[in-house]
């Protein structure tokens, strides 16, 4: 996060301190998606995805005068929907299994393939249908992902937070994070071997 | 990451780990809910207040609370503008009737209870030094009539050990409760 971006949310953030609705609103529009994203696939329910963050966003605009510094909001957020998801995955007692096609519709998937370097008109049907294999395998073994490995793992790839944030959010220390990610890609690298020697 | 396609590598090696982490960078993503906006900003809509910057409305207090806070300010206020013109319409200036009345007598109290307190805080004070003191030389001669020692010293033996108690749970106390807000600033 550059600079002015970081300025601009403390400003944010001490403008919905005094009751501003529209900043955190603005708040609101800039993490509702990375929010959702990172919940949707620790809790695997997109109702109970949606529910959660919305209660997250309430409970942190409740408990915004005690946030003490405002340039952190983005980690207490994070912070509190890992309490509430964490809950919640607990009350309902099963694990989370967010397939491919409950994430994203196959349309979706030829539409990003610039994110992966393919051009939209050389693409064969072959690179597509591997392209699926791939995205299965991989969101297969995220969802499969013991807790302590899938947390900082949907930190950092899907919520986009450096390595210090998510210490903060998880209240680790930044070696452990560290270590976490590397055996986190370990797993999921035999996960994928495992699921590709099928 | 380049332009062109790269094929994934076989599995096994560094080479996949590399694969894993670039595909963990594209992981899918869907958007928010189109609704969850509004949820949000109509869920917050329907507190009374919004969120108060002063240290003291920033306590939890219920609405209920903070009407009779606000009624007995009122009244406060009521009974301050009324005494003042009452004393006025009688012709005695306010203040002087209040020092004259209950001030002056208040002052000479609370003078009179800050000398003893300090008087007794000196005294407390001294005698922690001065056991202190005497339970050092006496260990250190090697005193060996104990009995007769602690029967003379017994009252500030006990009070040094029982202040010495509240003080420590006292401090636990206040770490307790720094940890409480700790982690109700956390949540």
């Amino acid at each position: 996060m550059t600079l002015a971006v970081q300025m601009a949310e403390e400003v944010l953030v001490e403008r919905a301190r005094r009751g501003e609705m529209e900043a955190y609103g603005l708040l609101v529009e800039r993490y509702q998606d990375k929010l959702y994203n990172f919940i949707l696939r620790l809790v695997g329910h997109r109702d109970d995805a949606a529910d959660i963050a919305q209660e997250t966003f309430v409970r942190a605009y409740q408990a915004l005068p005690r946030l003490r510094d405002n340039g952190a909001f983005a980690t207490w957020l994070f912070r509190i929907a890992a309490n509430l998801a964490r809950t919640a995955w607990r009350r309902r007692r099963r694990l989370s299994t967010v397939e491919l096609d409950a994430v994203m519709p196959v349309a979706q998937i030829t539409s990003q393939a610039g994110a992966l370097g393919l051009t939209e008109t050389g693409e064969s049907v072959e690179a597509v249908v591997e392209k699926q294999e791939r995205y299965r395998c991989i969101t297969k073994a995220v969802s499969d992902l013991p807790p302590i490995y899938k947390e900082p793992v949907l930190l950092r790839y899907v919520a986009g937070l450096s390595y210090e944030q998510i210490a903060e959010v998880l209240q680790i220390p930044c070696r452990t994070v560290e270590t976490r990610l590397y055996r986190a890609r370990q797993i999921l690298r035999q996960s994928c071997e495992d699921m590709r020697s099928w | 990451m380049g332009d062109e396609y790269r094929r994934p590598p076989a599995p096994g090696g560094d080479e996949l780990v590399d694969w894993v982490e670039e595909a963990l960078r594209h992981l899918p993503k869907e958007k928010a809910p189109v609704d969850l906006h509004s949820r949000v900003m109509q869920a917050i809509s329907q507190f009374n207040a919004p969120p108060a910057t002063n240290l003291l409305l920033r306590m939890p207090l219920t609405a209920l609370y903070k009407i009779c806070a606000l009624s007995l300010a009122l009244i406060s206020l009521l009974g301050c503008a009324g005494f003042y013109f009452y004393s006025r319409r009688l012709g005695i200036a306010p203040l002087v009737w209040i020092w004259e009345r209950g001030g002056k007598a208040l002052m000479e109290y609370a003078a009179e209870k800050t000398a003893y307190w300090q008087e007794a805080g000196s005294l407390i004070l001294w005698r922690w030094t001065q056991t202190g003191l005497d339970l050092w030389q006496r260990s250190a001669f090697h005193i060996t009539n104990w009995w007769h020692w602690w029967r003379e010293n017994l009252v500030w033996v006990g009070a040094m050990t029982v202040s010495g108690l509240l003080a420590t749970a006292l401090l636990l106390c206040l770490l307790d409760r720094l940890a409480m807000r700790r982690n109700e600033s956390n949540a």
